[in-house]
């Protein structure tokens, strides 16, 4: 099977964690920072391409945010603090996972999964405050396409979440490398929801 | 990266394999934005059409993803390719080889210019402030690649020629696939040149096939490298060098006629009724019959016609690295013990005595 005796070379250390779940949790975060801030970019160029109009303070302001429409701040703010909040809850299960302490590793991943629902929750409520359709015009289909794929891609956070959880009380809690990947990839979503949150809800 | 063995640093991992890493991380950077164009298009698309303009929007803003200088990315495992038979065939130690490690990695900045969607052309006019503000991103995005990429041609030359080289069979196709992708690259600088006036011709189309059959003749020279620890024989030489020199000759010939036809105004995008007084049906029947030889050729190859009947040793090239030094075709797990390695070259090292190595 294997090579002729004056070719093998000394055999290695038994091989060791290969934290294969982190790197993988970390090129998922790679690429999808760089598709919400490809699609952020894109966001950009058709802002900068709208017409000039004058705005109610008198200030002439690019035609792009249509008049009729308010974006909800109290929801969208409340959001933004609700992912950094998610972000302390998901360490901390990275803090109790290291420690063996299936409980609070637990619980914080519970509290991580309802902040999640809370999450979906309350960009479905941006998006019942703001009653716009997607048919409306070019900035109701950009901001439906970037809202729902951060959307989404909080839907996926959510179900790691739950994997994670499962996993801790199944009694796996000192397999922390998932803990850890499961808290990169909400440190991923919360600057990713970052730049969103900036430039579509706080810039418009 | 986490299924290295013990010893094997990121400097010493084979060329195939820091290539294949390379392009992993340019894909990771590219492939999603072109990802977020396709969202925001579908969607636009799907819903009144408002933004993206329909069907035409799709080439508009996702055709870059498919074209060059794109199209480096998914061939830059040929550089890798090459630059791990070419020591095996100048029968010695890859010169510089952090300098190719670095090469290889320079054609890959080619992603910071891809991702931004935008053509970088040079445009020799205006002030001359002007001229270096347009200057300088065309470098960086077209030339800097370029310049990646004729590092390591120089490099295998300079191993060839400081070593005792032979005819290595596979060494051909590689060279000669990635001579292809290098005339691209070439074509791709040229087309970027406002003065050129060839944006907008058939000469485009001319590095696109420059650049994907380079890519795809340099994945026949990887697969007939490894066709040993693939399957267990090695590929006879004749027929490989034959199906190197043909496919080399229906590339030339289904690219080199379009960068003639693009000096000649000839458009893209069309098939008759343009305005141009150039021999057009000369240009694209020669081209046509290009893209028929390698058509040809990719099927005999695929065909499995040159697997070869011979069953082959364990390391049929006196090669030097790692994955020569386990049974062909290679075993489960490919080794019974995971070996401890202490240099890029561990095959070469046990081969060569130490007070001779250069």
């Amino acid at each position: 099977m294997s090579a002729t005796t004056d070719r093998q070379l000394p055999a290695g250390a038994p091989p060791a964690a290969r934290n294969t779940i982190l790197v993988a949790a970390g090129a998922v975060a790679v690429a999808g920072t760089m598709l919400m801030y490809g699609m952020l970019a894109m966001w950009f160029k058709f802002r900068d391409a709208a017409p000039l109009r004058v705005a109610k303070n008198g200030k002439m302001i690019r035609d792009w945010l249509p008049a009729d429409i308010a974006i909800p701040e109290v929801a969208t703010n409340t959001l933004m603090i609700t992912m950094v909040v998610t972000c302390v809850m998901a360490q901390w299960a990275v803090y109790s996972a290291k420690r063996n302490d299936a409980s609070h590793a637990g619980l914080a991943l519970v509290v991580t999964s309802m902040l999640g629902v809370a999450l979906i929750n309350g960009q479905a409520a941006v998006y019942m405050q703001m009653g716009i359709g997607i048919l409306d015009g070019p900035y109701q289909t950009m901001f439906y396409a970037v809202t729902g794929t951060m959307l989404f891609l909080l839907v996926t956070g959510l179900a790691f979440s739950l994997t994670t959880m499962f996993r801790v009380y199944a009694g796996r809690v000192r397999d922390y490398q998932v803990v850890s990947a499961h808290a990169l990839y909400w440190y991923f979503l919360a600057t990713t929801f970052l730049a969103m949150w900036f430039v579509v809800y706080v810039q418009k | 990266m986490t299924a290295r063995c013990p010893g094997m640093t990121l400097d010493r991992v084979p060329m195939l394999s820091w290539s294949a890493l390379v392009a992993a991380v340019s894909v990771i950077l590219t492939v999603p934005v072109a990802l977020g164009s396709v969202i925001y298009v579908a969607v636009d698309h799907h819903f009144g059409r408002l933004a993206f303009g329909g069907n035409k929007g799709i080439d508009t803003w996702l055709g870059w993803s498919l074209g060059h200088p794109q199209s480096f990315v998914y061939a830059l495992m040929s550089f890798g390719i090459l630059a791990d038979i070419a020591p095996v065939a100048a029968r010695r130690r890859q010169l510089l080889r952090g300098g190719m490690l670095v090469a290889i990695g320079l054609v890959s900045t080619v992603v910071l210019g891809t991702v931004s969607q935008t053509p970088q052309v040079f445009e020799w006019k205006g002030s001359a402030s002007d001229k270096v503000s347009s200057a300088i991103p065309f470098a960086l995005f077209n030339l800097l690649p370029l310049l990646g990429a004729v590092v390591v041609i120089a490099l295998v030359l300079f191993t060839l020629v400081n070593g005792k080289p032979r005819l290595l069979a596979p060494f051909v196709p590689a060279f000669l696939g990635v001579g292809m992708i290098v005339t691209g690259m070439v074509g791709n600088a040229i087309e970027h040149v406002s003065s050129a006036g060839v944006a907008g011709t058939v000469f485009g189309e001319g590095v696109s096939s420059y650049i994907g059959y380079g890519a795809v003749l340099s994945a026949f020279a990887g697969i007939v490298f490894w066709a040993p620890k693939l399957w267990g024989s090695t590929p006879p030489a004749p027929a490989v060098l034959g199906v190197s020199v043909l496919a080399f000759i229906g590339i030339v010939l289904s690219s080199l006629p379009y960068y003639v036809a693009g000096f000649a105004d000839q458009p893209a995008g069309v098939v008759g009724n343009f305005d141009y007084s150039g021999p057009s049906q000369l240009w694209n029947g020669a081209s046509m019959v290009g893209h028929a030889i390698v058509a040809l050729v990719t099927l005999l190859a695929f065909a499995g016609h040159f697997r070869g009947r011979t069953a082959a040793t364990e390391d049929p090239y006196d090669a030097h690295t790692l994955e020569w030094m386990t049974a062909s075709p290679a075993p489960a797990e490919n080794f019974a013990e995971t070996p401890r390695v202490s240099s890029s070259t561990p095959l070469l090292d046990k081969k060569v005595p130490a007070e001779s190595r250069s």
